[in-house]
């Protein structure tokens, strides 16, 4: 359905996009995860039009963007980063206005309307300016708006940004239906949101994919690695020449509490379980072990792993 | 067609809903009810003998200029700097629209609440009409003449909020431009050069408006004012549309 070779965007001198590639079909919810400035807010502009590629190809079914960019246009349903709205329009007065700007007319568009007013729930707040509404309703606002005209694809970018955890289950629901027959291409750079919504991942970092999976395959890669977190008082220095000589797990100290007490993160890629040996190697070396309890790796992890080019480390696990 | 016309109308819309449209309307109607007063007054005494009709003097007071330069920038200052600024340009224009879709409703709306504003005073030259004799072809020729060179300041004001973000900068930018091609003209009243000259008199604004105010409707100063407009909206059209590609 979307089809980017070799993408390039350079912004005054430095690129945004080093060459990106990749397609997605129908039925696809594929997530753009990346850091902040990864590039994943300029792919999703490239795709619709609103800014052109400095080099390569992009297609959307089968039309090139710059051959036939009013046919695309009336295919693609986008919602930009931080949803603007004109908060001078009333809710239903706004869609009313975009469902004629894209081209629907009298019953069609009464159709769509109480469409996307039923799959949003925006029918209380229908006669309210857009102002006026909270976070979440403007949300949902922003995604009527980008479904009004029955799109092939969806593009949308941080849709859950700044929503509670109530709204952003609904979002992701909303979001899922959606995709069954469609597709959909959103990004973040909340993991879990990925793991709950797409069927395939793509993660950028400095313009550049650096993974692309499905998040079945992203899983089943990190559930092999596990962090297991140690809490020890006594002879530090003996134990960590010990987790050295252990030569299997990359290990860091993540807090002193004391002078000889403190907190250990130990990553682990392998299926056994190895908390024994720890409690072998505290015993061995004199150390009263105080907390030990393994956890798999999360898709943060992985997440972390993959862009920072380096072990993560525990830092946010205190 | 209809993208455009949907666009002019809401853009129209949020003139009157919002406060802007309302501030720039009453003052203009004050500013102008002082000038009515004033020319009223002016003519009613005895001891000013005018050979020329009032209308004359309606189109071509200071403060008649004042407003042709000072309100166009208000009136297009918000359009594209705004919608660029909170992102509801990114929107608009993955919707299907085209650039000149969006510069021309942008243009026609802001051209068509300034119509609007002039044509209130119309009212003026109906509460005289009653106690003196009115040329109505003359006074609607200097109507005419105000809005073709009210689109020539629109346009302009369209291209500076084209190529800015803000819209103080957007204003700014569009009024020091409008008063330098209204002051442009002037520089022929200083120059020998008789080629310049009558180039520099071709683009005098003001003494083109003054024949409108006069009632002579010239073919000249109108291809002049709309090729002049015409160029600043194409310029905004190649503006939005270079933007892409930065």
């Amino acid at each position: 359905m979307i089809s980017l070779k070799d993408v390039y965007k350079n912004y005054s001198g430095e690129y945004a996009l080093k060459g990106i590639s990749l397609d997605v079909s129908r039925g696809q919810i594929l997530g753009f995860l990346g850091p902040n400035g990864a590039g994943k807010t300029t792919a999703m502009r490239i795709i619709t039009g609103f800014i052109a590629p400095t080099s390569g190809s992009v297609t959307v079914a089968g039309m090139d963007i710059f051959r036939h960019p009013k046919e695309i246009k009336h295919l693609i349903g986008y919602m930009p980063e931080h949803n603007p709205l004109y908060p001078d329009m009333k809710v239903h007065e706004y869609l009313m206005f975009r469902g004629k700007l894209k081209g629907l007319r009298s019953n069609d568009l009464k159709k769509r309307l109480s469409n996307v007013f039923d799959t949003c729930m925006l029918h209380d707040v229908s006669d309210k300016l857009i102002g006026m509404l909270s976070k979440g309703y403007r949300q949902r606002v922003g995604l009527a708006e980008a479904l009004i005209h029955d799109p092939q694809v969806l593009i949308l970018d941080e849709p859950t940004v700044g929503l509670d955890p109530t709204q952003i289950r609904q979002v992701r629901d909303l979001i899922k239906n959606i995709g069954t027959d469609r597709t959909v291409i959103l990004s973040t750079h909340i993991l879990p949101e990925v793991e709950a919504t797409c069927n395939s991942v793509v993660i950028i970092n400095h313009g550049k994919i650096i993974a692309m999976e499905s998040s079945d395959q992203l899983n089943s890669m990190h559930t092999s690695t596990s962090r297991i977190t140690l809490e020890l008082k006594g002879a530090l220095a003996r134990f960590e020449a010990g987790l050295d000589n252990l030569e299997l797990c990359l290990w860091n100290r993540t807090t002193y509490l004391d002078d000889n007490q403190a907190v250990y993160s130990v990553e682990y890629a392998g299926e056994d379980d190895i908390r024994e040996t720890f409690f072998k190697l505290a015993v061995s070396t004199d150390c009263v072990l105080l907390e030990l309890h393994r956890e798999k790796a999360s898709l943060e992890d992985i997440f972390i792993h993959l862009v920072t080019d380096e072990p993560a480390d525990g830092g946010g696990h205190d | 067609m209809r993208i455009t016309y949907l666009l002019t109308m809401r853009e129209l819309r949020s003139f009157f809903n919002s406060i802007m449209g309302y501030v720039i309307l009453t003052m203009f109607l004050l500013i102008y009810g002082f000038v009515f007063w004033f020319l009223v007054n002016a003519f009613s005494n005895p001891q000013n003998t005018f050979n020329e009709p009032f209308s004359n003097f309606f189109f071509g007071t200071f403060y008649y200029w004042f407003i042709l330069i000072i309100v166009p920038p208000l009136l297009t200052m918000r359009s594209i700097a705004e919608e660029r600024k909170s992102g509801t340009l990114e929107v608009l224009l993955a919707a299907p629209v085209s650039e000149g879709q969006l510069v021309i409703s942008k243009f026609l709306a802001s051209f068509l609440f300034y119509v609007f504003m002039w044509c209130t005073t119309l009212f003026y030259f109906y509460l005289i009409g009653g106690h003196t004799q009115l040329e109505w072809t003359r006074i609607l020729i200097g109507y005419f003449g105000t809005f073709l060179v009210g689109s020539v300041f629109i346009s302009i004001g369209i291209f500076a909020s084209a190529i800015s973000r803000n819209q103080i900068v957007a204003a700014i930018i569009s009024f020091g431009m409008g008063l330098l091609i209204f002051s442009l003209s002037f520089i022929s009243y200083f120059i020998d050069f008789k080629r310049l000259k009558s180039i520099l008199d071709y683009i005098n604004i003001m003494e083109s408006m003054m024949k409108f105010s006069q009632g002579i409707l010239d073919t000249r100063p109108i291809v002049y004012f709309l090729s002049l407009s015409v160029f600043f909206l194409f310029l905004s059209v190649k503006m939005l549309d270079s933007q892409r590609w930065r």
